[in-house]
């Protein structure tokens, strides 16, 4: 009898542990990285794209800033230092942009972060001093460049600097999962910002059948220098394109394919991967 | 101490972890059932279009498959989605690039008819419909067979017909047109609380400007009009393409909650 009485205490204080935790004091840390995955340390392969078309960045700079974890009617934590510009391109790996410690060890559901205009208090992250005069001088958020590659119609190259600001919200992971599971110890529980770099050549804005093109891009090279901007793509009307490509879905005002290339750069931060997030200008 | 309050001890506790545990979590909800009422309209131009051209209109057809008022959050819209929300939408993943997911369903309707976007407002009642808060929707347009088009000018086989006149700087052409592809609108606004009386009204108002905002109606100068001096506008050309671009943006499709009547 005493030996199942045992037996009941013992499940007794197992469930009142678990309780406890679930809401208690335990902390750990969080390893916050960026990444832009192989699209961005190394290519787009031309497999990728749908007409032929491969692309290789040299500098994919982003202005990273806002990053936040939170559990919902509990407790926030924030990456500090402001504003700060990475370059993706170099970072074969998830780069590590911080650690925030004495986190307590649960599930934070709100994880957020903001790809946001440069400003004169914006510093360094793994960019150089003139990567980030770059990003001051033009209040970029985004700055890619790159080449385009096509076994028949050459390449071309592009400078691309994106102003506006995109706020990452309620970031969930590949399962629909919201944010994160920081688990207590030494060991710090990492949390990518992921940075699809492939989305800034889909013609759909909301569609899922979106295929990457550049034909388009490239042939908006007006002066054939070789090089096209965004100037350049501000004179291709989107009406002077296949109706089966960059469409807009419920977008507003996206009229041209530099309006396009734009929208689309609101749509490159994820979480962890393939996570998702809610996407907001501010 | 006896065995039993052994166990009893034991189920509070366990039932405390429980409790402890689940609300750190979600809370979910399900609707009653109900009914709203729409209306749905076309809303003309009121000025010049972006690219310059004061568009009139005298044939605005549209066939209409089905409306749905949904959960989920719309693609284009800058909202910070509820937690309630994110709670009863469908948790599978988002399809890229844009990230509409239309969540739980609250009202649908089959219309399955031409609308004359010209003609009196359309009226579209007894939807069925369950309690809670919209923010999206989604319209299906399908061509119209035979039977759907007759009494109408739309052909058989489209889904969109427009006539009208565009002038500009003295230029002045009439154009006509039709469509015949399928259209799927999804992630448009549509945000409104469906209350449980019934007496919930949405009105849809398809702003036809915008269809034709891109057109550039110089492009039809060389095409010789037919013998009722309107434009048969070219299949390949910017003017149709413009039009598919206007009828396939979710924001020409302005979906809005009506006060409740007494407020």
């Amino acid at each position: 009898m005493m030996k199942t009485s045992k037996k009941w205490l013992q499940s007794g204080c197992v469930a009142l542990l678990v309780g406890l935790g679930a809401c208690g004091a335990p902390v750990g840390s969080i390893d916050v990285r960026a990444w832009g995955e192989e699209f961005v340390a190394n290519e787009i392969p031309a497999s990728e794209f749908e007409d032929g078309w491969g692309v290789q960045f040299s500098k994919f700079l982003v202005h990273v800033s806002g990053v936040r974890f939170a559990a919902t009617g509990g407790p926030s934590y924030s990456l500090t230092g402001g504003g700060r510009v990475f370059d993706l391109k170099p970072a074969a790996q998830a780069l590590s942009i911080g650690t925030i410690s004495m986190v307590e060890a649960r599930r934070l559901d709100d994880v957020r972060f903001e790809l946001s205009e440069a400003t004169a208090s914006s510093t360094v992250g793994n960019a150089s001093a003139s990567d980030l005069m770059v990003m001051q001088g033009g209040r970029y958020a985004l700055y890619v460049e790159g080449t385009a590659s096509h076994p028949m119609r050459g390449t071309r190259s592009f400078r691309w600097g994106f102003t506006g600001n995109t706020r990452f919200s309620n970031c969930r992971d590949a399962s629909s999962q919201p944010g994160l599971v920081v688990t207590s110890g030494t060991a710090a529980t990492p949390g990518q910002l992921t940075f699809h770099a492939d989305h800034l050549f889909y013609d759909g804005l909301q569609n899922p059948e979106a295929k990457l093109r550049f034909d388009a891009i490239a042939s908006a090279d007006r002066n054939m220098d070789m090089m096209v901007t965004l100037d350049e793509l501000a004179t291709v009307d989107l009406t002077t394109l296949p109706t089966g490509q960059y469409t807009t879905g419920s977008a507003r005002n996206v009229n041209t394919l530099r309006d396009y290339v734009t929208a689309l750069v609101t749509t490159v931060g994820h979480w962890n991967g393939e996570g998702h997030c809610d996407e907001a200008h501010f | 101490m006896s065995d039993k309050r052994w166990v009893s001890w034991s189920m509070v506790a366990s039932a405390f972890a429980m409790v402890t545990v689940f609300h750190c979590g979600p809370v979910s909800t399900g609707g009653a059932r109900t009914s709203i009422q729409a209306s749905l309209r076309g809303a003309t131009p009121t000025g010049p279009t972006s690219a310059g051209w004061s568009v009139t209109y005298e044939q605005a057809l549209l066939s209409v498959d089905s409306l749905r008022w949904n959960v989920g959050e719309p693609v284009f819209e800058a909202r910070l989605r509820q937690r309630l929300f994110r709670a009863i939408s469908i948790g599978t993943a988002f399809a890229h690039p844009g990230h509409y997911s239309p969540g739980d369903a609250l009202a649908d309707t089959s219309v399955l008819r031409v609308l004359d976007l010209m003609g009196p407002t359309v009226q579209l009642t007894s939807i069925t419909a369950v309690t809670g808060t919209s923010n999206s929707a989604t319209l299906t347009l399908r061509p119209a067979d035979a039977a759907r088009a007759a009494g109408t000018t739309l052909s058989a086989g489209n889904t969109v017909r427009v006539q009208g006149t565009a002038a500009k700087a003295g230029a002045t052409v009439r154009f006509r047109m039709e469509l015949a592809d399928a259209f799927d609108i999804a992630g448009t606004p549509a945000h409104g609380e469906i209350r449980a009386d019934g007496t919930t009204s949405f009105a849809i108002a398809v702003d036809l400007g915008l269809w034709l905002d891109r057109a550039d109606f110089s492009t039809l100068a060389m095409v010789a009009p037919a013998m009722d001096g309107v434009v048969d506008v070219p299949a390949d050309g910017q003017v149709r393409n413009a039009l598919f671009r206007g009828v396939s943006n979710g924001s020409a499709y302005r979906v809005t909650l009506l006060p409740a009547s007494g407020q």
